[in-house]
């Protein structure tokens, strides 16, 4: 087990609307999410002393922003990342670590954007690493992700059909899902119909993009009894990469991600297996990359994730639900701290607030999106480059 | 064709940059544990020898992987839709394997194991590689 395991817990969570378009500052939005997780936390600005955050091309704000906008006085430690999407379970895991080293005691994660109405670019220059991608025309996403799921798909026959399977399942659980932008049904023949954008990749197979603003509290476990919902433990956590961007020329198999190794770990930092989780929020910038994520994570076994979805698996009843909450391919494009929100809305004793219960949770899926017996989660970030084990107890 | 951003070449990779302009492709072999390595650097990332001879390459490869560009996306390849990014092995470098268009059509007759061979295309300061099915 790690050191750190059980002695920090999720005791908040806020997020900003999500929309095309929000005409106010990143700042702004990024206040208002983290006032709302401090205040979810029933805590207060006075009991925040860390600042974490991360952000894409510099999209965001600095910490020492934040701290200025909330009034903290007493800021002990600030954590800014430049690694995006990959580094979302890293962003928790660094505050969670800031508290273990008693540095911190209660640190606010947050990820705020207008990833939409304000895109920033990467350089129009190529150097450095970008001179081996750039000159090739590789300025999408989905270009640089695109070669992993193809090899995928020629190794182990997954297919634009069931890509449309998984993209047809998330958009059912947003749907449940009050904050997500993306609620209209999608059929199977809607995901077929959508036009190709970088081949393997439709449009419904590529995520949102979107403005908003998610933050989350984290604290120390023993001190988390006294905030409002309690603790969500965080029992295993990992952070690593493989050294090349996206694997890309890495030697191995294009077929297989960071996940794969980072999973050993970050199941033996938790002295659990695949089969201890009960629901996964997986990064999905697009459906093939979110299906080799399954892979990598042992819920799945290689080249079997399409099967698995398609037989209903990661349902909402499913043995593994999920993406619950609809993910970046219906909920918003927050960068993957939704998901860090949406596990600890499953695993908090009162459930989901979210959805369209209007009391108890029945998990009637008309308008319930609680899990049942949620109690292990597992959250990963980009290629599974960052991952966590959050769960309702010890 | 409308103009791709061109590459910057630095300390470690002008001697391919060069290569390219001379019309071969090349990669460092490491003199102490004689493993090529990708991208160019100062030290063995095996070994951790400090220098790497450069080594001129046939220039053949085979296409591990691709992706095909149906909507332009960047500025510089809009003339090209639909056009191809492939990850190629490159003969003669075991485990080098670099990013290039395929110049292919229809674009879509692209395959995972074809054989492709290198062209340069000069740009004016910089000669791209790019590649061919053979």
């Amino acid at each position: 087990m790690q050191t750190i395991s059980n002695r920090t817990a999720v005791t908040g969570i806020g997020w900003t609307a999500f929309a095309r378009s929000i005409d106010r500052s990143v700042l702004g939005l990024a206040t208002e999410a983290s006032l709302n997780a401090i205040n979810d936390a029933g805590l207060t600005t006075a009991d925040i002393d860390g600042v974490v955050t991360y952000f894409h091309n510099q999209d965001s704000i600095a910490p020492r922003q934040l701290v200025q906008a909330l009034g903290l006085e007493d800021c002990s430690f600030q954590v800014l990342s430049a690694l995006g999407g990959g580094w979302a379970c890293a962003a928790v895991a660094s505050a969670a670590m800031a508290i273990h080293a008693g540095v911190c005691k209660n640190v606010l994660v947050f990820r705020a954007m207008k990833g939409n109405s304000e895109r920033t670019g990467p350089a129009k220059i190529a150097a450095g690493e970008d001179q081996w991608a750039k000159p090739f025309g590789i300025s999408h996403a989905a270009a640089r992700f695109g070669p992993h799921v193809t090899a995928h798909m020629d190794r182990y026959g997954t297919s634009s059909l069931d890509f449309a399977h998984l993209a047809v399942s998330q958009r059912d659980h947003a749907r449940l899902n009050r904050k997500a932008m993306m609620t209209s049904p999608m059929t199977i023949a809607d995901h077929q119909a959508s036009p190709w954008l970088i081949h393997p990749f439709r449009l419904f197979d590529c995520c949102l993009r979107s403005d908003g603003a998610v933050a989350i509290v984290v604290s120390a476990a023993d001190r988390a009894q006294d905030t409002r919902h309690g603790p969500v433990y965080i029992r295993s956590m990992m952070g690593g990469t493989l050294g090349h961007q996206h694997g890309t020329l890495h030697a191995d198999g294009l077929w297989q991600l960071y996940a794969k190794r980072a999973a050993q770990k970050l199941y033996a930092g938790a002295d659990m297996t695949p089969a201890d989780i009960d629901f996964a929020e997986l990064y999905d910038p697009f459906t093939g990359i979110c299906l080799m994520h399954m892979e990598g994570f042992g819920l799945a076994s290689e080249g079997e994730a399409a099967a698995r979805v398609r037989a209903g698996d990661t349902g909402l009843d499913g043995a593994i639900p999920m993406n619950t909450h609809g993910g970046l391919l219906s909920e918003a494009y927050n960068h993957g701290l939704g998901h860090v929100v949406e596990a600890v809305q499953q695993l908090r004793p009162g459930g989901v607030i979210d959805d369209f219960c209007e009391h108890d949770h029945d998990h009637d899926r008309a308008h319930c999106r609680q899990v049942r017996d949620a109690k292990v989660g597992l959250v990963c970030g980009e290629c599974g480059d960052s991952s966590l084990i959050l769960t309702s107890g010890l | 064709m409308s103009a791709p951003t061109l590459p910057n070449p630095d300390a470690d990779s002008l001697p391919f940059w060069d290569g390219c302009r001379a019309g071969y492709l090349s990669a460092q072999k490491c003199p102490s544990c004689e493993r090529f390595r990708w991208p160019p650097s100062e030290f063995c990332p095996f070994c951790h020898h400090h220098g790497g001879d450069w080594t001129t390459l046939p220039g053949t490869g085979t296409i591990r992987s691709f992706v095909i560009v149906d909507r332009a996306f960047d500025p510089g390849f809009v003339d090209r839709v639909p056009y191809v990014v492939a990850h190629i092995a490159l003969d003669g470098a075991d485990g080098v394997n670099i990013i290039s268009n395929v110049l292919i059509e229809p674009a879509d007759a692209v395959a995972i194991g074809q054989r492709v061979m290198v062209e340069f295309v000069d740009t004016g300061t910089i000669a791209l590689p790019q590649f061919r099915p053979v």
